[in-house]
């Protein structure tokens, strides 16, 4: 379900609700966590998708602990601090809230494919378009860079089947590495020719600074409807728990 | 009605005094060798570049503009050659209205319209969708509706039905002959079918325009047939004994994930035409017959063994692939560095009289060996190409589609080659029957990743209408 969600519920979701764990007390981070629970289940994506994450939080644990749960009296060296229980539990809430804000954000893009969250982000610009047409470029820009990726992978898929057409891949690293700087030259001209023709086109559709509107006709469904009203009450529980 | 007018235009040692009137309600299919200067006109017209020397006017029921002042992009629409390279929109419906958005029009307005607008192309219902996920024939009309939603006083396609099966090209087609009478149409092209269908025939030549007249008059001249490769169907005498050679490649009840399943055997010295529509599979067969992939269930064997990932060596030596568009992805310095890839610089240097003798015999002069291939014309990366796959005699060669966008000489220099490898076991893809009839001892359509016919060459016209409603030009 949360897949046909409409990209923007999901891109507004997301920073709601991040913004609101900044706030929220130790009962909203609890509810959040079973929510993110139920909605890692409903959505049916792998765990192990989520594994990643852990290596991030170790670090970002020990870098808190120690920033957090070592004190020191004032006027005095750092030398002479002690480890502090109230420090620690500082920690583990800051972490707890990043934990939460990072498994959001993967389950997010792993149910939101790249160019529907560069659409989902482009649409919340639009009003920014009124401050400084900078912004109109700038959607427009992550757009067609998310566009564009795949196209040089493609390319760059083409070159390395020409490559290995060629002759057998060397085994020393020396000469991979030659090997390798061989292909950089082919890949940044093919580049540069798709961006010139990324260019035309544009130029060709009336591009102008600054006038770029993003156009979504995803339909408004129930589904939608229900999912922003699941983030409102969401929100509003994580206010009330501030 | 509008006419545009070139006035003795000049690029660089390109175009050398271009002269051109084009009415808004006209179609013209403009011919010329690979490197004569279309695509640069194209692109003059369409404002990308600006001419060295020379004049553009628009004119508006006998009325002249002032070319400075017209938004050409509005007037004048260009669509390419590659679908896949021409979507700017991160889904159908914002291809759609991009250029609708950029003339001002309000949002709900573009809405409406882009769903009008994609029923009509009958993209209807996958307008959130992205174009990637469409075919190429898709995302040309796509590309195409989304230029003629801007309503351009004309329209330049460059080489952009190349690409298309049959049916796709009748599609894309159908929509340039309903926009004909508000918008005037340029069509570059190689192929004198589609050349046949316009109302004007032009020829680009030492950099100047020449008028041809009508296509259907123009392409009967034999001189005009000979430079742009047309014939006739020549009934070939086909040998009736079949080749009873060993068997070289052997796909035992293989199965590439979803994407493609086979049960063939290819004899020694055989030559195999693959035809099929886009996206059918004829690339993945030539990719698992090099071992890019490999099957997910049964076998595919080479010359007796088993292709594994252990064995690619050893496939790869005995099989060579030329890729589509290869003349696109030279990887090499130079020709010379491209060809003999992968030598050291003594070895380089060793023979190089016989090396070049053997470049000769591609078609590439030894004064091109130290050039950049990116220098090249098409039709020359092209031969390089093939040059660097035959350095050494396969057991195998794969082909797929050698001569798209070739123009006739260069591709009747690479015919000539082909029809010289007699040993060679060869497995040809291409959208159009018309290029193997000559050669090909079977025929095999593909659709949806099976080989649904497999055909002696001397019964294809038993199968003439399948082919057809296949998109097979034939």
């Amino acid at each position: 379900m949360l897949h046909h969600l409409d990209p923007r519920v999901k891109v507004g979701g997301l920073a709601f609700l991040s913004l609101l764990m900044t706030m929220t007390r130790w009962q909203g981070l609890a509810l959040t966590s079973f929510a993110l629970l139920g909605l890692v289940a409903i959505s049916r994506t792998p765990l192990k998708i989520y594994r990643s994450l852990i290596m991030v939080l170790v670090w970002m644990g020990l870098f808190y602990g120690l920033a957090a749960g070592w004190v020191w009296p004032e006027n005095r060296a750092v030398w002479y601090g002690h480890w502090s229980l109230g420090g620690f539990v500082q920690a583990a809430d800051m972490l707890w809230r990043i934990a939460l804000v990072f498994s959001l954000t993967r389950l997010y893009t792993a149910v939101t494919m790249p160019l529907e969250q560069g659409m989902g982000i482009a649409y919340f610009f639009n009003p920014l378009i009124r401050i400084t047409p900078r912004a109109a470029d700038f959607a427009l820009m992550l757009t067609l860079t998310l566009r564009f990726i795949p196209l040089i992978v493609e390319e760059a898929v083409l070159i390395w089947k020409a490559r290995a057409l060629k002759t057998e891949w060397p085994h020393s690293w020396v000469k991979q590495s030659w090997e390798l700087m061989q292909l950089i030259v082919p890949l940044i001209l093919l580049s540069l020719r798709r961006a010139e023709e990324l260019a035309e086109n544009l130029m060709s559709r009336g591009y102008g600074s600054g006038n770029y509107r993003t156009l979504l006709l995803h339909e408004r469904t129930s589904e939608d409807l229900g999912g922003v009203l699941v983030i409102v009450a969401w929100g509003v529980l994580l206010l009330i728990l501030r | 009605m509008k006419v545009l007018q070139l006035q003795n235009i000049c690029y660089s040692n390109i175009l050398n005094g271009v002269n051109l009137d084009w009415r808004q309600d006209e179609i013209i299919a403009l011919m010329g060798a690979n490197g004569s200067g279309k695509s640069t006109l194209a692109r003059l017209i369409a404002g990308l570049i600006e001419p060295t020397a020379g004049a553009i006017r628009l004119t508006i029921d006998g009325t002249s503009c002032d070319w400075n002042t017209v938004r050409r992009w509005q007037e004048i629409g260009l669509v390419g050659q590659h679908p896949r390279r021409q979507t700017i929109g991160a889904t159908v419906a914002e291809e759609l209205g991009y250029g609708l958005l950029n003339l001002g029009h309000d949002i709900h307005w573009v809405r409406n319209r882009v769903r009008e607008l994609a029923s009509r192309v009958g993209l209807g219902g996958k307008e959130d969708q992205s174009p990637s996920t469409l075919s190429g024939g898709e995302r040309q009309r796509l590309v195409t509706a989304a230029i003629l939603a801007l309503q351009p006083s004309f329209l330049i396609l460059d080489e952009s039905l190349t690409m298309l099966d049959a049916r796709a090209q009748a599609n894309v087609l159908e929509l340039l002959f309903q926009a004909q009478t508000e918008t005037g149409q340029l069509w570059i092209t190689h192929d004198p079918e589609l050349a046949r269908l316009a109302d004007r025939l032009l020829v680009i030549k030492n950099g100047k325009l020449v008028d041809m007249g009508k296509p259907h008059e123009a392409l009967i001249n034999s001189e005009m047939q000979s430079l742009f490769g047309i014939r006739e169907f020549e009934e070939k005498t086909f040998s009736i004994a079949p080749k009873e050679n060993k068997p070289v490649l052997e796909w035992k009840q293989t199965q590439y994930e979803s994407r493609l399943s086979l049960n063939k055997v290819v004899r020694t010295g055989e030559f195999i035409g693959i035809v099929g529509p886009s996206g059918s599979g004829k690339t993945t067969l030539l990719d698992s017959a090099i071992g890019f992939i490999l099957p997910t269930e049964g076998q595919l064997m080479l010359c007796g063994e088993q292709i594994s990932k252990a064995s690619l060596k050893t496939v790869r030596r005995k099989t060579r692939l030329v890729l589509q568009e290869a003349g696109e992805y030279l990887i090499g310095r130079s020709v010379y560095h491209e060809v003999f890839y992968g030598d050291q610089g003594q070895d380089l240097l060793a023979e190089r009289q016989a090396r070049l003798s053997f470049l000769e015999g591609f078609g590439i002069p030894a004064r091109l060996a130290e050039e950049v291939p990116e220098h090249l014309s098409g039709g020359e990366r092209q031969k390089v190409a093939l040059a660097a796959a035959l350095r050494t005699i396969p057991e195998v060669l794969l082909l797929d589609e050698p001569l798209l966008g070739l123009d006739a000489s260069s591709r009747a220099g690479i015919q000539t080659m082909i029809s010289a490898w007699d040993d060679l076991t060869i497995l040809y893809v291409t959208h159009d029957l018309r290029e193997v009839l000559q050669y090909a001892d079977r025929l095999w359509l593909i659709e949806n990743g099976n080989v649904v016919l497999d055909c002696p060459i001397q019964c294809w016209k038993e199968h003439q209408e399948q082919f057809r409603a296949s998109g097979i030009r034939c």
